[in-house]
Order: C-alpha cells, then sequence, then structure tokens
C-alpha cells in the first residue's frame, strides 16, 4: 500500500486528465473542480463485507416493499407501524404516483446507503439514498488509475475488483427494459454530477441523453436519432429529481424533463430508475422507521444499525431531545448534501433558542441523533498521516437479485473538526477495497 | 446509421472546428512570433491576417493575452476552452481516453505563466491536439462520428487558410481534404454551393471573401 501513497499525485493528475470533477455553483457561478484523492483505500474485511451485503440487501429489499406498499395498499399505515403524517405531509410522497407499479415492481433499481463506522467497529446506516444517489464512478475509475499507478499493490493484496460496477448497472437495467434502448438521462453539463452522467453511459453502452433528445409519441417513450428516425427507450436512468421529470405531471415550469413522460410510465412502456417517488422512503424522518419496515415486512430481525435517533414529533422523543440537546446533532428533514445540520454543541444560546422554538412549531420537521464516535480514518495531508472523519456510500443494485457493489465510495472530511463529507463542502474521496479472502 | 443525438452532431462538428482552430491558430502562431523577434510591430499585420480585432497595448501585451486570456475572445485559449465545452459532453460518442488528451491540452496551457520560453510549451499543446485526432480515429468504432469531427477539422481549416491569405497550393490541399470528407458525411451540406465553391478553386484568382462566406454556409 506504501507504493501506492507513494504515487497519489500521479493519480491525482491522472484523475484530472480522465475529468474526474464535479461541479458546484459559487454565487450563482459554474465551477468545475477536482475530487480530491487519498491514496490510502478503506479496507473493509471479507467478513465485514459479508456482515454488511447481508444488512444491505435486507435493507433495501424492505425498502423496496414499503415503496410498493405506500404506492399501492398502505398496509403499513394501516397496521399503525408508520404515522399518516410521516407519509403524506413528506415532500418525497408523490401522490400521482399513487397506484402506479413500475416494471416487475422495482422502486429502487440503484440504492446508496450511507454509513458510518463507529470507534467500537459498530456500522451504522445514517441515510439511505433512494432518489438518485451519485458517486459510484469515482471509486471505479479511481481503482482502474490505482492498478495503473501501482500495479504491484494489486498484486499483493486480495482485492475485489469494483470495476464490474458498470456491468451491473447494465443488468439491472436490462432486467427492467421495455423492450428498447437504455439510456442515462442527464439534465446537462452543468450539473454537479455530469461527469459520472457522461461516464456510467460510456461505460453501460448506454445512450447520454437531455431533455431535447426525448419525445413521447402515442404512450411510447423514443430517443431522436440525428437522421431523423425515432428508438424506442425501454429503461431510462434519470439523473433529475422528480419534480422536474414531467413538466406536465410534476413542476410544469421545469425545462430539463419530458413532456407526457409520466404517462408513458403508468401505462408499463418504459422503466423509470429510479421510480418517481422515491422520496418518501429516504426522507430523513422516514428513516426512523426503516428497523420496524424490517420487521413488518420480512420478518426479520434488523441486521444493521441506525445512528440512536429520536423524533420531535413524538412526546416522549421531543422531551429526551429537549433535555439532552447539547449532545445531539439535529437535521431538517427537507436538507441534503450536508446541509441543514447542526450540532447542538455548537449553537449559540440565541441560536439554540430560535431552533427549538422552529422545532416545537414544526416537530415533523426535524430529527435529532446521537453523535457517534466516528472511527476515523488515516489520509495523506501534505505528506504527512493525518486522521480524519469518513463515511461510506454503500451501492445496492436492485434487479432480478439484490447485489451489494464489491466497493463503494468513502468519502471524507478535510477540515479537521469537521464531521461534514460531503464533496460540496470541500471533502475528498478514497477507494473502497473489500477483500476477497 | 448510428445513433447520435441530433444537438451532439452540432458539438462533434463544432469540437472539429475549434480543434483545428487551435492548431492551426498554434502553428500560424509560431511563425508569426518568429517574425516578432525581429519586428515587434508585426503583430497587427498577424492581427490583419486572421481577422481579429487588435486591441493590444504593445507586443508583450499580444503575446501574453493572445495564448492565454480567457478573456479575449479571439485568444487560443478561449478557442481551447470552445473546444473543450464541445468536447465535454461528448464521453459517450468519443471516449473518456480521446478525451484525455484535450483535458492534457487545456491543463497545459492553462499553466503556461512563463513567456520566456512558453513556445516550447505551447508545442506540447499543439502535440496533445494531435494526439486527440489520432486517439479518435484509433478508438472510436463509429465512422460516423469520426466523420463529423473530421468535416468540422476540414471545414475550419479552409475557412482559416482562406482567411490567412495562404498560396494556392495549400488552399488547394485543404479543398480536398473538404471536398473528400463533405461527400464521404451522412449530413447534409449545401450542394449547390460546394459546386460554387469548386468552381472558384479553378479560378487564377481566388475571390477569397466570397469563398469564405460559401465554406461558413456549407453545413448549417
Amino acid at each position: 500500500m506504501k507504493n501506492l501513497m507513494k504515487h497519489e499525485k500521479k493519480i491525482n493528475s491522472l484523475l484530472e486528465r480522465y475529468g474526474v470533477k464535479f461541479g458546484i455553483y459559487k454565487n450563482n457561478i459554474f465551477h468545475e473542480q477536482l475530487f480530491p484523492f487519498d491514496a490510502i483505500p478503506r479496507v473493509i474485511t471479507h467478513d465485514e463485507f459479508i456482515y454488511l451485503e447481508r444488512g444491505l440487501r435486507q435493507r433495501v429489499d424492505a425498502l423496496n416493499a414499503f415503496l410498493k406498499d405506500i404506492y399501492s395498499e398502505k398496509r403499513i399505515v394501516k397496521d399503525g407501524i408508520v404515522p399518516e403524517e410521516f407519509i403524506f405531509a413528506s415532500s418525497g410522497y408523490l401522490v400521482e404516483c399513487d397506484g402506479i407499479m413500475p416494471p416487475k415492481g422495482i422502486y429502487s433499481h440503484i440504492s446508496g446507503i450511507d454509513l458510518v463506522q463507529a470507534k467500537d467497529g459498530t456500522w451504522y446506516v445514517l441515510e439511505d439514498n433512494l432518489r438518485v444517489p451519485s458517486g459510484a464512478s469515482y471509486p471505479m475509475i479511481a481503482r482502474e488509475l490505482c492498478r495503473k499507478s501501482s500495479p504491484m499493490t494489486f498484486v499483493e493484496n486480495h482485492i475485489e475488483d469494483n470495476r464490474d460496477y458498470a456491468k451491473l448497472l447494465k443488468a439491472t437495467m436490462n432486467h427492467v427494459n421495455t423492450d428498447g434502448v437504455n439510456v442515462i438521462f442527464t439534465p446537462g453539463r452543468y450539473n454537479a454530477a455530469y461527469f459520472e452522467h457522461s461516464y456510467l453511459a460510456e461505460k453501460t453502452g448506454s445512450i447520454l441523453v437531455g431533455p431535447n433528445d426525448l419525445i413521447v409519441k402515442e404512450d411510447y417513450l423514443y430517443f431522436k436519432n440525428y437522421d431523423g428516425t425515432l428508438k424506442k427507450v425501454g429503461s431510462i436512468y434519470r439523473r433529475i429529481s422528480d419534480e422536474y421529470l414531467d413538466p406536465m405531471t410534476f413542476y410544469e415550469e421545469s425545462l430539463i424533463g419530458v413532456p407526457h413522460l409520466m404517462e408513458v410510465y403508468k401505462k408499463g412502456h418504459v422503466a423509470i430508475i429510479n421510480a418517481p417517488g422515491n422520496g418518501v422512503a429516504d426522507d430523513k424522518g422516514i428513516y426512523y422507521f426503516v428497523p420496524k419496515m424490517i420487521e413488518y415486512y420480512l420478518k426479520e430481525e434488523p441486521i444493521l444499525n441506525n445512528a440512536p435517533t429520536y423524533l420531535p414529533f413524538y412526546k416522549e422523543d421531543r422531551e429526551y431531545v429537549l433535555e439532552h440537546f447539547d449532545t445531539l446533532v439535529l437535521k431538517d428533514v427537507a436538507e441534503a448534501g450536508g446541509y441543514g445540520v447542526v450540532f447542538g454543541s455548537k449553537m449559540t444560546k440565541e441560536e439554540k433558542e430560535s431552533f427549538i422554538e422552529l422545532m416545537l412549531k414544526e416537530p415533523r420537521r426535524f430529527i435529532a441523533q446521537e453523535v457517534i464516535d466516528f472511527k476515523d480514518i488515516a489520509i495523506q495531508d501534505e505528506g504527512k498521516m493525518v486522521e480524519r472523519k469518513a463515511d461510506l456510500r454503500a451501492f445496492v443494485l436492485s434487479g432480478e437479485k439484490t447485489v451489494v457493489w464489491k466497493s463503494g465510495l468513502t468519502r471524507f472530511s478535510r477540515n479537521p473538526d469537521s464531521f461534514i463529507v460531503n464533496s460540496s463542502q470541500g471533502g475528498g474521496f478514497k477507494d473502497t477495497w473489500v477483500l476477497s479472502r | 446509421m448510428g445513433i447520435i443525438a441530433l444537438d451532439k452532431v452540432d458539438n462533434l462538428l463544432w469540437l472539429g472546428r475549434y480543434s483545428e482552430r487551435v492548431y492551426t491558430t498554434i502553428k500560424e502562431f509560431f511563425k508569426g512570433y518568429d517574425l516578432m523577434l525581429d519586428d515587434e510591430n508585426f503583430y497587427h499585420i498577424y492581427c490583419k491576417h486572421l481577422q481579429i480585432p487588435n486591441i493590444y497595448k504593445n507586443q508583450k501585451d499580444f503575446i501574453e493575452r493572445y495564448v492565454s486570456d480567457k478573456d479575449d475572445m479571439d485568444s487560443i485559449i478561449s478557442n481551447l476552452y470552445r473546444a473543450y465545452d464541445n468536447c465535454i459532453v461528448l464521453r459517450n460518442e468519443i471516449g473518456s481516453e480521446t478525451m484525455t488528451y484535450l483535458e492534457l491540452a487545456l491543463s497545459d496551457l492553462e499553466k503556461i505563466n512563463d513567456y520566456e520560453s512558453f513556445i516550447i510549451d505551447l508545442q506540447i499543446v499543439l502535440d496533445h491536439i494531435l494526439a486527440f485526432w489520432a486517439c479518435l480515429d484509433d478508438t472510436v468504432a463509429s465512422s460516423e462520428v469520426r466523420s463529423i469531427v473530421k468535416l468540422g477539422k476540414r471545414l475550419e481549416r479552409m475557412d482559416l487558410y482562406l482567411r490567412l491569405r495562404k498560396d494556392k497550393e495549400d488552399i488547394d490541399k485543404a479543398f480536398r481534404f473538404l471536398e473528400y470528407r463533405i461527400n464521404k458525411n451522412t449530413i447534409a451540406f449545401n450542394k449547390e454551393e460546394f459546386i460554387q465553391l469548386k468552381n472558384m478553386m479553378k479560378e487564377e484568382k481566388l475571390p477569397y471573401y466570397q469563398a469564405i462566406e460559401i465554406v461558413e454556409r456549407l453545413v448549417d
């Protein structure tokens, strides 16, 4: 591994050469920046991965069952497991999707589950991302370049090859494809994850399309080829949010959607990956109920732990939050990307008072969690080895079977005092090695 | 017919045009720079030949801004950015490997800040452009994709050579490349105007302005 670390600079320049960047808007101006790569990998042992794999498959299967239920019978609400306030008041719940059964009954085809490991080695799920989780392309290409920079590292260590992600993704798309071409639908070059959209399209052999390249005709979705012919689309891996997907159904001002796409989807003539309406299941408030979903739908004990979470919505939890405010991290369920996260201990008296006032007024809007004492992981900082907070985004693909990708995106904070690892807030990334034995 | 979105055809064509513009203008700049060593006012003539506004204060200002001023619309770096902007949306069509050479060209051009020996650095940028085209030819399976980029390249070269008032031999050569490419392509072009251009090429005194206008209108 030392050899690999020695070549970190070279790997970063190769990443630059391959255009591995992400976009960010600062003062309304688009900037492209490199996603800093740290060559020290996160290593997951074979046994640890077996455990995570079982837990992640279980979790995603339960979440898929939940989505299927919520958009059809709503048994989980009727049976009093999840209060209806957490479903119908969620901004992720789309009434327009009610009664729609997606091809093969799969809602979350690509799930990004964010985990952290505590100092005692326990893994906790921090967040489920079932809408448009991004990030798989980074460790995928980093591995390719690491293998070039330090081949012997990969001879001497027994590491699962993670470069099969595109193959897994393609199989997932093919499984639900309704007899047409696979397309990856990007809002365009100025999207933060544009590199990933184009890279995955290249690697899966899908067509990368923008809003002007698609058209709905007689209940089918078509790709408009330059020669004037139309090609039927069987699956659309959309990388835009639900509300922009179809101006005839959702946000009518959307210029990046495909008019009437939802009608095609309703008729089962195209698979939308991931299904619209998944936001109801990855809402930070719903997170609390995932272990209950596992018990309810799968009749199994949850394998993975949630971070200890409190819902101010419940009186008992609210009292606990008020009593232990300074030791908790508070999250606004409507925010993402590391935004809307505040630590009780870091608030001034005034901030605390106004936060509590808001929380009591809108209890459904917030969750509170115990601050997990993350296991720091080593990174190289200007030639020195230092320890930083990091998380792991595991990717679970649901097609014919539910498969956990033998890798993941490890993001770390470059700031020694920060728990926020998001790339948009200056974080870097690492490769994630899963040992094969 | 392969699968290419309509707006990608445009990107492919302009990728060809801008990459050629960078390539040819760097080569012209090499010649011009050499002449400037003996005549510090030569840059006035250079601007006139290239039909770019002479907004420069002096020779030093011209050299620095024409090479790497992002705010100068006619600079080499601005044209490379335009090539890059078209390239970045074409990963699917031309592949990551091909794209890397344009990334390298841009990254190396952005790094130029020493105007003592920068001609050597510019040579490297030129090398990357050549590698970019070679990689496109070597790795892109779709003949349509390759052909559209090459058409852009041939159109641009013809346009630039006419603007630069290159000698007849060079222009004839550029025209022959263009003729071969335009007939090989699957995208529509103005056939009548092309015949007119072909006839112009036979004239003893080439009507440069008219020829430039036709080249600009050949492909919409």
